[in-house]
Parts: C-alpha cells; sequence; structure tokens
C-alpha cells in the first residue's frame, strides 16, 4: 500500500464515521459511544464491544436547543443533536465521563433526549493519587462494567489484560507517529488530523496495522515498545497527598501569628 | 488592607504596553526583514513606530475614560461572573462597597461545579498561598453510594491534616460536635422557617429568604446563627398567627423561583413580581444551605447531595416536593449564563416538574453577578406572560 493510499483510508474512515460504524455492526459488532474525554475505552473493548468516539460534528444545532441553553459548549451540544438526529443510531450505549459542567448535562440530558441509546457515566475523581481516590476510580469503572453488562457485555481480567496491552501499543504506534511525522513537513495538517482522527472510529488493533504501514515507507523508523498483557506502562510513584513544602507551611504559620498578635492588641487597646 | 494595594508607576506602565505590544515574532521577522532590504531595515523600524502610536491613542483615550487600576489581565465572560469578581478582587483588593480579608489558605469544594477548581487553583496562583481540594463529583445515581462516601471521608481528614500542618493549630473533636451542634440546630430552625411557606398566604415574602440566607452560607456553625435562625422562625410564626406577612402585597398568586438569584437586579426581580401580587414563595436555593444530620457519615452524605451535585431526577423530585408542599401555582425559571451547571438541563428538568404540578414554566436570561446579562424588558414580559397564564388557570379553577 502506498503512502499516499494510507491517507486516503484514514481520510474516508476520519470524514465519514457513520459509514465505518454501519460496518461494525454489518459485520456483527456492537458500538458503544465514547465521548469526551477519557472514557475507559479499554474497559469497553475487552467486553466485546467497538467503542467509537462521539466528539460531536459540525452541524446547525436545532434539536439540541430543547435542552440546552445556547451558551453552552457547542462540542456537547452537537453530540447531542447528533444524538437526537439519529447519527448514531444503532449504538448499544453511551459513556459520557463527567469531567465538565456541560459533560454533567449532556448525560443527564441524554436520558430523556436520546432514549433508545442508554447513557452510562463515568466519574472520574479529582484527588486521584491517593488511597480514596483510587478506590472510587476502581468503583467508578466497576459501574461502567455493570452497566455493560446489561448491553450484553461480559467482564474479565484476562480480557482486560489483552485490550490493555493492545491499546498501549497502539498509544505507542502514535505517539511514534507523531514523532516521526514532525521531520516530514509533506504530510499536511489534514491528512495528520485524519490519521488521528480516524483512531476513534476504529478498533484499535486495526489502526495500529494501518498505522505501522506508514513506517515500511519511511526509512527514519523509530523504536516503538512492546507491551504485554500485564505490563503497566506508568510507573510513576504515588503520593498518598498533596503536601505542602515547609516553606509555604512556615508562610501561612507566620502570617496566622502576625494576625493573631495584631488582634490581641486591638483587643486589649479596645 | 492599603497597605496591601500593588500600584503601577509610569514606568511599570510603559514597560507593561511594551510588553504586550511586542510579541515572539520580532525575532522570527528581523532576519527575514533584514535578508530581503538590507539596512534599510531601521526605517522600517521608524513607520512601524508611527502606526503602533497611531494605533494606541484610541487604547490610551478609551483607558482615561476608564481609569480603574488592575492591570492587563482578562477572564473570558464565558466563566462564571462569581469566579470573575472573586479574581479581580484578589487583583485590586479594594472596592466601593466593603473591604474582605484575603486568605491565607483557600479550601476548594467542587460540590456545586468544576469551575470551582480553576477558579481556586488561579485564586492560589494570584495569591501565592496554598490550596486544599476537596472534590465531590456530581453523582450520576439518586442515591449516594458507600464508594463516594468513602472517597469524600478520606479527603476531608487529609484536608483536616494538611490544615494541622499549614496552620500548626490542632484538630479537636469536641470543638467539631460543638461546631456541628450549632450548624444543625441553625439548619433546623431555617428550614422550618422556610417551610413556613405551606401557609396561605406564605408569612413571609419569599425574597426575604434570600437576604436571611446570607447567614447560612457564611456562619451556620456559630451559636449567634442558630439565635439568628430560631428568631427567624419565631417571627414567621408570629406573622401566621397574626394574619401578617413581610408580603405587602395581596397574595394572588404564588411562584418558585428556580436558579440562583439575579443579584444584580434584584429590587427589579421582586418589583416585578410583587407589582402583580406574585409571592415568590419558595426555591431550592433557599433550602440549600441547612444540612441535617447525626453521624460523620450522614453529614458526608448531606454535602453529597446539594442541589448541583445531584442528577436530574433527584433534583427534579426535590423540586417537586417544593411546589407541592408549598402550593405553587407557577415557576419562573432563571437561565443563568454564569452557572453552566445549573443551567445545562434546567430546561429539562423543569419541564418535568412542571407537568408533574401540572403548573406553567416560564424563563428568562440573566445572570448571578454580571449585570450584562439581564434585560428588564424580558423579564418584565416573560413575568407578565407566567401572570396571564396563571390567571387564567384560576379563572377556569373559579379561584
Amino acid at each position: 500500500m502506498e503512502l499516499q493510499q494510507i491517507f486516503e483510508k484514514f481520510h474516508e474512515i476520519a470524514s465519514s464515521p457513520r459509514k465505518q460504524m454501519d460496518r461494525y455492526l454489518l459485520a456483527g459488532n456492537k458500538i458503544v459511544l465514547t465521548a469526551p474525554v477519557y472514557a475507559p475505552e479499554e474497559l469497553i473493548h475487552s467486553m466485546g464491544f467497538v467503542p467509537m468516539g462521539a466528539w460531536g460534528a459540525d452541524v446547525e444545532l436545532k434539536n439540541a436547543k430543547e435542552y440546552f441553553p445556547a451558551f453552552l459548549c457547542s462540542v456537547a451540544q452537537s453530540i447531542l443533536e447528533c444524538g437526537m438526529r439519529g447519527t448514531y443510531k444503532g449504538a448499544s450505549a453511551i459513556v459520557i465521563p463527567s469531567l465538565c459542567d456541560t459533560l454533567k448535562s449532556l448525560g443527564e440530558n441524554w436520558k430523556y433526549a436520546v432514549p433508545d441509546i442508554p447513557f452510562i457515566p463515568m466519574t472520574y475523581p479529582q484527588n486521584r493519587r491517593a488511597d480514596y481516590g483510587i478506590s472510587y476510580t476502581k468503583a467508578s469503572y466497576r459501574r461502567v462494567i455493570r452497566d455493560l453488562e446489561k448491553c450484553g457485555g461480559a467482564f474479565s481480567n484476562a480480557a482486560l489484560a489483552d485490550s490493555n496491552a493492545i491499546y498501549n501499543r497502539h498509544n505507542a504506534v502514535m505517539r511514534a507517529a507523531a514523532k516521526m511525522l514532525a521531520g516530514h513537513p509533506e504530510i499536511t495538517a489534514s491528512q495528520r488530523s485524519d490519521l488521528f482522527k480516524s483512531a476513534f472510529f476504529m478498533k484499535k488493533e486495526e489502526h495500529t496495522v494501518l498505522v505501522e504501514k506508514i513506517y515500511t515507507r519511511y526509512p527514519t523508523m523509530l523504536t516503538i515498545p512492546t507491551y504485554s498483557r500485564n505490563q503497566t506502562v506508568a510507573q510513576k510513584p504515588i503520593s498518598t497527598c498533596t503536601a505542602h513544602s515547609a516553606a509555604v507551611k512556615r508562610a501561612v504559620r507566620s502570617r496566622l501569628k502576625r494576625r493573631e498578635s495584631r488582634n490581641i492588641s486591638s483587643d486589649s487597646s479596645a | 488592607m492599603d497597605n496591601n494595594k500593588k500600584k503601577i508607576g509610569l514606568f511599570g506602565c510603559i514597560v507593561l504596553a511594551i510588553g504586550s505590544i511586542i510579541g515572539s515574532g520580532i525575532f522570527g521577522s528581523l532576519p527575514a526583514g533584514i535578508n530581503a532590504i538590507g539596512s534599510s531595515v531601521v526605517w522600517a523600524f521608524v513607520f512601524a513606530a508611527i502606526y503602533v502610536i497611531a494605533l494606541l491613542i484610541p487604547d490610551a483615550y478609551s483607558m482615561s475614560v476608564i481609569p480603574k487600576s488592575g492591570g492587563a489581565f482578562l477572564y473570558s465572560n464565558d466563566i462564571c461572573a462569581y469566579a470573575r469578581i472573586s479574581l479581580a478582587y484578589a487583583k485590586l483588593k479594594s472596592c466601593p462597597e466593603q473591604d474582605v480579608a484575603m486568605p491565607d489558605v483557600v479550601l476548594c469544594c467542587s460540590n456545586i461545579c468544576s469551575c470551582m477548581i480553576k477558579w481556586y487553583e488561579n485564586l492560589a496562583h494570584e495569591l501565592q498561598i496554598p490550596m486544599i481540594m476537596l472534590d465531590i463529583p456530581f453523582n450520576p445515581d439518586y442515591e449516594v453510594s458507600q464508594a463516594e462516601i468513602d472517597y469524600v471521608a478520606g479527603q476531608f481528614w487529609e484536608a483536616v491534616h494538611q490544615l494541622e500542618a499549614l496552620t500548626g493549630k490542632r484538630w479537636s473533636e469536641e470543638r467539631f460536635r460543638e461546631v456541628s451542634a450549632y450548624s444543625c440546630r441553625s439548619s433546623r430552625a431555617w428550614l422550618s422557617a422556610t417551610k413556613c411557606a405551606r401557609y396561605v398566604p406564605s408569612p413571609f415574602n419569599g425574597f426575604d429568604l434570600l437576604n436571611h440566607m446570607a447567614v447560612m452560607v457564611t456562619a451556620r456553625g456559630k451559636a449567634e446563627a442558630a439565635e439568628a435562625m430560631e428568631q427567624l422562625l419565631r417571627e414567621y410564626e408570629d406573622h401566621r398567627k397574626e394574619g401578617t406577612s413581610t408580603f405587602r402585597e395581596t397574595e394572588k398568586y404564588r411562584i418558585m423561583f428556580e436558579g440562583i438569584a439575579c443579584w444584580p437586579y434584584l429590587r427589579v426581580t421582586s418589583a416585578g413580581l410583587k407589582n402583580r401580587g406574585i409571592n415568590m414563595v419558595t426555591t431550592i436555593y433557599a433550602d440549600a444551605f441547612g444540612f441535617e444530620y447525626q453521624t460523620f457519615e450522614e453529614m458526608i452524605r448531606a454535602y453529597c447531595r446539594v442541589p448541583n451535585a445531584i442528577n436530574l431526577e433527584l433534583s427534579r423530585d426535590k423540586r417537586i416536593k417544593l411546589c407541592k408542599d408549598n402550593h405553587v401555582d407557577g415557576i419562573l425559571v432563571h437561565t443563568n449564563r454564569s452557572c453552566k451547571l445549573w443551567s445545562g438541563f434546567m430546561y429539562e428538568m423543569s419541564r418535568q416538574v412542571g407537568k408533574a404540578c401540572d403548573i406553567p414554566v416560564v424563563s428568562f436570561d440573566g445572570d448571578q453577578a454580571d449585570p450584562r446579562n439581564f434585560s428588564e424588558a424580558q423579564y418584565d414580559t416573560r413575568v407578565q406572560g407566567l401572570c396571564e397564564i396563571m390567571e387564567s388557570r384560576q379563572a377556569v379553577k373559579g379561584v
């Protein structure tokens, strides 16, 4: 496959996600939509669904105005608009993480605006590194798993490990592609956009194969690490709290002390 | 307070202006210019200076018309106006109404919105003070899960340890119980007072609640707040016994006000109702600041159930209860530009409340703090419309 053909393929998929969705549905796959941002795609993939990005579209907002005031984020509004127009028809569910105020509203409105596609919430904690944050994240993932089971999915740790390996490999391939293409200005910004956008509408294992074909066309091949099933990528130590530095503590204490002494002197003068 | 004021002198002002005009482009375009015209590039600087001066004259003139200090800092109008006011005050440390003390630490609780987090991160950054983050996530379920309670409880204790380390003060179980007791006592009296709206006619004008609420927001853990709320309850009960009310007009219609008050136009929004005999008898906003609990876990549960942290169904049911308990004839919805979360599913929720209670729902555009997002004429028209619907329904019922 020539380089031009590879990018034409990316463009075709990136510009017509509905066609791609129909192909998967015809092949007997079940689709779960993933809204911005950080939907747990690995979980969805491991439970036998094809995760497909639902990041809105450049459409006129008409139906969504029944639910959203005009001043809310247009991305969230266009996701709802597409849902109401039937663009996502045939999807088994939509996972919407509540990482901003408009996304919280999107989930709540979705239940009534698009009742034929079940809404699955994913709640991430802000304090995620401490033990209680990790436990809460796990509980939220379990909630997603329970809802996906209702849509016909089946969870197993082994399948999740396989999906993690597929996603780690895909992430590594994409990082390497971004780095490599920085040295090839003949690949246009639109082509790069197609490369990344198409990843939202394909099974990651299929997208990985397609991206890897780019490498065979370029002599400056980068080393891409391989990941085994049970290997984790993040090795950073996890702190239990956001401890404040000694200098910050000293500054706060001295301010408090000064204020207290001021209060005492003003009390005694009164 | 005056000692904390930061002033920019003439030199600082000139440097600030130059800094905002010159960007990194000068370094990129200069070699290209020299390459093209050689030493004549000096003339390009002269011509550019004339152009820049011409460009700056209108700016300088308009700035002299509005001689406010603050510097070249700007937050988008799309951000909550409470956040913008707070950040502006942190910058100026002065305002005509009343100055307030600057904090040593910011304790951010995210149970009302995600905007809070960025607001307080900016405050901490601007003031160079530590921030403690207490995250209470939006709950997509009807009930509060044990996982959420455990997560919030873990953070409470973390916050306590952080405050101990920062201030040198120690946690006291006894003091906690004392403050909790006052808070619950204030809350009981406050919620009983707001429930007096169930009497027809109501013993109070609902806009009173928006004033008294300030005590619940800022001081509910104090003995004085508990005493004040108990006094308020006694007054409302007395009004009821005597057949009087703080609503000075004849109460023809009773409505629920939905959303945060339109503070810059409180008088206008109040008068627009009062003049038509409409009493705003209830609002979820007032009750949101009353918390009743017995145990630490129940306290956390209560803070996980504040209006903006709960799903549409629980939000709807709480409002249906308020409308039914207080014999409401209609709902006036404030579509609040500042509050994305409150306004985000308001349309659907208020439709469901209206349907469940069989009452009309009307909305108007406004803002909790930015005066530019409210039109008195639109408000008046909408209220008039609501009034006409309630009037015709009362006529049908033969009231």
